[in-house]
């Protein structure tokens, strides 16, 4: 642990002379440490453990590891040397003031992150959990003239959920008497729907999540994927960390399954609707969080009815989604980086044919793409098909709320499945597609190699947990024997992996043979579109986004909130129009606004009080004065 | 063996039999019902005509539609035979493999950059939807009255048998829900018009207003034989179990539903765009009337 460390804490050195290359080296071989530790322990071989002392009410802090947070480790020392590395090339291309300090809370941001991972101490945690968010605010806010206000958002609402942590951990406190983690296990409702509660608003749950699609659009590409990819995950680390040693009954877990179906449901439907690149991804982090949630509602209610295999396939899709997302939604949002600085434009609309003008990064996005909607082939798939696995072993329950749980699951994946392909697929050919629908668009020239570095390790990982799926269960197994399943339990997935593994091959196989019969036997001869008979297509008469989705908005419009806006002359002859739809956030918009003007107005009651003058200064201090004589007099013996 | 024949060579032959019940329906000669065949081997031997707006999606997707629908029909029964492939839980592999090729097809269409092909993209994906939740819906209330296996064993487990009157409910409503999915998928009256003069009003055919040669013959041979998937799984569903007659059965109920889908094009018009999507509804609703009816026999022992 100390090696990894210090060579991580050592990156600061040279992210303060602002050499990023060296920073990025020094990650590297940090993470290998980390890794090589993380295994160990993961493994259950040598996991390493310290123990600080602090004076009396702190306690003793121990730091360690169990294969929960070894497995949550793997990710990050996977995901974050490859975000610092595509970081540097961006930041390279997208010259800003303040390189050093960005550097600096980006190693910062990064060390927290496996730092909560150690920690086993609810104080200490919650200190870190701290410099992790005030870390990645900074990251975020790298672009000033734009980013302040949805970084400071992101900051208020990640306060909101560590106040929550506070009241948990300090009524943990209360009942027991300690700061160690054990006095997680069995703990009483309150503290622990607290926890759960703020560790909702990092991972990024329904109601709370409405900071993921304003702080990534405006955060450099780098930071958006490693905080969609990886840092929303600490906050799935503590929900797990919590279910792996609590008990909950079957309301409790209808509840956790209401939140999960919400989050996946309102993630997808306005990932659909989104014309922004990194929003549209951000609603997307929002979806898979959700697939995540059903795959650990599946777990629970497996465990409770009594039924391993429902149990550990579910929490291992959990698990095995956590991990393929942390592959491919930073893959999505590095490429959104490289169009952003081809086109300086993130609106789809705008984009356009970029698959000719930007080939690489048209091919890996499609890769992403492919992952993202769980179709065959990108990893997606094997771990949502492990969901599904789960849900149908939920089928044949004898417990009646687990059975129509999984049915109305099945239904609800499959339909959120779907929408993820429109959404996935209108992202993708609206702006990789056709022909470029600006001057932006038509002067996007490919990134150079080292933009598309970290894009392509990371592509070439999807498509081999995608092609190998017990590849990637190798790694889940002993976590299942930590939640307390026999391994043995997945040896039927293992089996249909097996089989699947036959079944991609056969499928590359036909598709490779047939692709040498095109090219060997058919000429091509290249020729317009045909447009109906008409001559001279343009590019603004391709279908955009709006129209894409039209068919489904009908069914759609009672749960997303669009603001139109039209301008338009009656004049007798058709004057310039112009009309703007834009997707706002429901949630903000009806919840946390509405709240946050209660809350301001009850504190303007209060500002008379400070009025500047200081004749009435000295008038309260005469009043507290006389009180308190009054009090003195009244009480004293 | 003879799966992988059928599979081969038997697809083509779908379109040919409801084109010419639609012909004898209008009261005309028709076409001979091989003319699919003809079609075909004369489009493999031409050169195509790419749009110069084409990138290489256009060029890999009818390929991979091709490859993805072909490796789906490995996992279905062919009527008295057992499919090819099959696992527990292969249905969610075929269900993401058709899925596969109809979003591969819809990225083609969009490659193109023309809004007709756009318009069309938009509307087959619409379908996905709901189509998707339905065959899980299906599949879920299949699989909750036998046991978890493969999509060939499933289907063949629940082969209609006519001295139990809930076989016979379920199969049949099953049965009809899948055969609405099939109208959809193939893109049939009423959801779609395949014979439509006009490229507005067309979905599955719009898409692919700029293939030629090679790539038109393998894209027509994957609309067939997606057809053979849905009509197989119906026929099978059918089927009274595995006797002597069965494969007779499973060609006579095929030749039903391909005159009844030529009967419904010949008398029913194309329903209004906008509205498609509430009838795409339907087979959800159906299979959750099964799902919820086997249910409810199951706890209240009727």
């Amino acid at each position: 642990m100390s090696m990894g460390f210090l060579i991580l804490l050592l990156s600061l050195i040279p992210a303060l002379g602002k050499r990023s290359g060296f920073f990025v080296l020094f990650w590297i071989l940090g993470s290998l440490t980390l890794g090589y530790e993380y295994t160990l322990a993961l493994y259950g071989t040598s996991a390493g453990s310290w123990i600080i002392s602090f004076p009396e009410p702190l306690g003793t802090a121990h730091l360690g590891l169990n294969p929960l947070s070894a497995f949550f480790g793997l990710v990050f020392s996977l995901g974050l040397p490859l975000g610092m590395l595509y970081g540097h090339y961006y930041l390279r291309e997208h010259q800003e003031e303040g390189l050093g300090s960005h550097l600096f809370w980006l190693g910062v941001m990064g060390l927290s992150m496996h730092g909560i991972l150690w920690i086993r101490h609810t104080l200490l945690f919650l200190m870190l959990w701290e410099v992790m968010s005030l870390s990645s605010f900074f990251c975020v806010i790298q672009d000033r003239d734009k980013s302040v206000k949805p970084g400071l958002d992101y900051l208020i609402t990640m306060q909101v959920g560590a106040f929550l942590l506070l009241i948990g951990f300090g009524l943990a406190y209360l009942s027991s008497g300690s700061f160690d983690f054990s006095t997680l296990s069995g703990m009483n409702r309150i503290p622990l729907f607290l926890l759960l509660a703020g560790f909702s608003f990092k991972a990024g749950f329904f109601p709370v999540a409405s900071w993921l699609p304003q702080a990534h659009p405006v955060a450099p590409s780098h930071v958006s994927g490693i905080m969609s990819g990886m840092m929303i995950k600490t906050g799935l680390y503590g929900i797990l960390l919590l279910i792996s040693c609590n008990l909950f009954s079957l309301a409790e877990i209808l509840v956790f399954f209401l939140i999960a179906l919400l989050s996946s449901f309102f993630g997808v439907i306005h990932a659909l609707a989104e014309d922004n690149l990194k929003r549209a991804l951000a609603f997307s982090s929002i979806e898979n969080m959700g697939i995540i949630g059903l795959g650990i509602c599946i777990g629970l209610l497996g465990g409770i009815s009594g039924n391993p295999v429902m149990a550990s396939l579910g929490f291992a899709g959990a698990l095995l989604h956590t991990l393929f997302h942390s592959l491919f939604k930073p893959l999505l949002f590095y490429l959104s980086g490289n169009v952003l600085i081809a086109t300086h434009s993130l609106k789809i609309d705008e984009l356009g044919g970029l698959s000719k003008s930007m080939p690489a990064t048209s091919r890996l996005f499609l890769i992403g793409v492919l992952a993202i909607s769980a179709l065959p082939v990108g990893n997606g798939f094997i771990s949502e098909f492990t969901i599904y696995f789960g849900m149908i072993q939920g089928l044949k329950s004898q417990f009646l709320p687990a059975m129509l749980v999984s049915v109305f699951a099945l239904a609800a994946m499959a339909f959120v499945g779907a929408l993820a392909l429109i959404a996935f697929s209108k992202l993708y050919s609206i702006s990789f597609l056709g022909t470029a629908r600006s001057r932006k668009a038509e002067k996007a020239r490919e990134m150079k190699a080292g933009m598309l570095t970290a894009p392509v390790i990371l592509g070439v990982l999807i498509l081999v947990t995608g092609l190998t799926g017990q590849f990637a269960l190798l790694g889940i197994k002993p976590l299942l024997s930590w939640f307390g399943y026999q391994e043995e339990a997945l040896h039927g997935l293992q089996l249909v992996f097996g089989q699947m593994g036959i079944v991609f091959g056969i499928l590359i196989l036909f598709g490779l043979l047939l692709w040498l019969v095109r090219r060997i036997c058919v000429r091509e001869r290249l020729s317009n579109t045909w447009g109906c008979g008409y001559q001279k297509p343009r590019a603004r008469m391709q279908y955009n986004s709006l129209a894409y989705t039209q068919p489904l908005s009908h069914f759609l419009k009672p749960f997303i909130l669009i603001k139109k806006t039209r301008d338009s002359e009656n004049a007798v002859f058709p004057a310039k129009l112009e009309y703007r739809q834009e997707v706002r956030d429901l949630v903000e918009r009806f919840v946390i606004l509405p709240v946050t003007r209660l809350i301001a107005a009850f504190l303007k009651l209060f500002s008379g009080i400070h009025n500047g003058k200081t004749n009435s200064y000295i008038a309260y201090s005469l009043v507290v004065l006389i009180l308190l004589m009054f009090w003195v007099l009244r009480f004293a013996p | 063996m003879i799966p992988i024949v059928m599979i081969i060579f038997l697809p083509l032959l779908l379109p040919g039999i409801i084109n010419r019940s639609k012909a004898i329906m209008a009261g005309r000669k028709g076409q001979s019902i091989f003319q699919p065949y003809y079609h075909f081997a004369k489009l493999l031997g031409k050169d195509e005509v790419v749009s110069s707006t084409a990138g290489f999606i256009t060029r890999i997707a009818p390929l991979i539609a091709l490859a993805a629908t072909l490796v789906a029909a490995l996992f279905i029964p062919m009527g008295w035979q057992k499919s090819v492939l099959g696992f527990g839980g292969d249905f969610v592999l075929v269900l993401y493999l058709l899925a596969l090729a109809k979003g591969i097809m819809v990225l083609a269409a969009m490659d193109s950059g023309s809004s007709f092909e756009g318009m069309g993209a938009s509307r087959e994906l619409s379908f996905t939807a709901f189509l998707e939740p339905a065959f899980m819906l299906i599949l879920s209330a299949l699989i909750y009255n036998g046991s978890l296996q493969s999509l060939a064993s499933i289907i063949s487990w629940h082969s209609i048998n006519f001295h139990e009157v809930w076989s016979l409910i379920s199969a049949l409503l099953i049965a009809s829900a899948l055969y609405i999915m099939l109208l959809v998928e193939a893109a049939r009256v009423p959801f779609d018009d395949p014979n439509t003069h006009l490229e507005l009003t067309m979905i599955h055919e719009v898409m692919i207003l700029d293939y030629s040669g090679f790539s038109l013959a393998l894209i027509h041979y994957t609309a067939a034989l997606k057809m053979l998937i849905y009509c197989s799984l119906i026929s099978n569903l059918l089927i009274p179990g595995s006797f002597f007659w069965a494969p007779l059965i499973y060609f006579v109920l095929l030749f039903c539903q391909l005159v009844s889908i030529g009967l419904v094009e010949s008398l029913m018009a194309r329903f209004r765009m906008n509205r498609n999507l509430e009838l795409v509804l339907v087979p959800v609703s159906i299979s959750l009337l099964v799902m919820a009816a086997l249910i409810a026999r199951t706890l209240g022992g009727w």
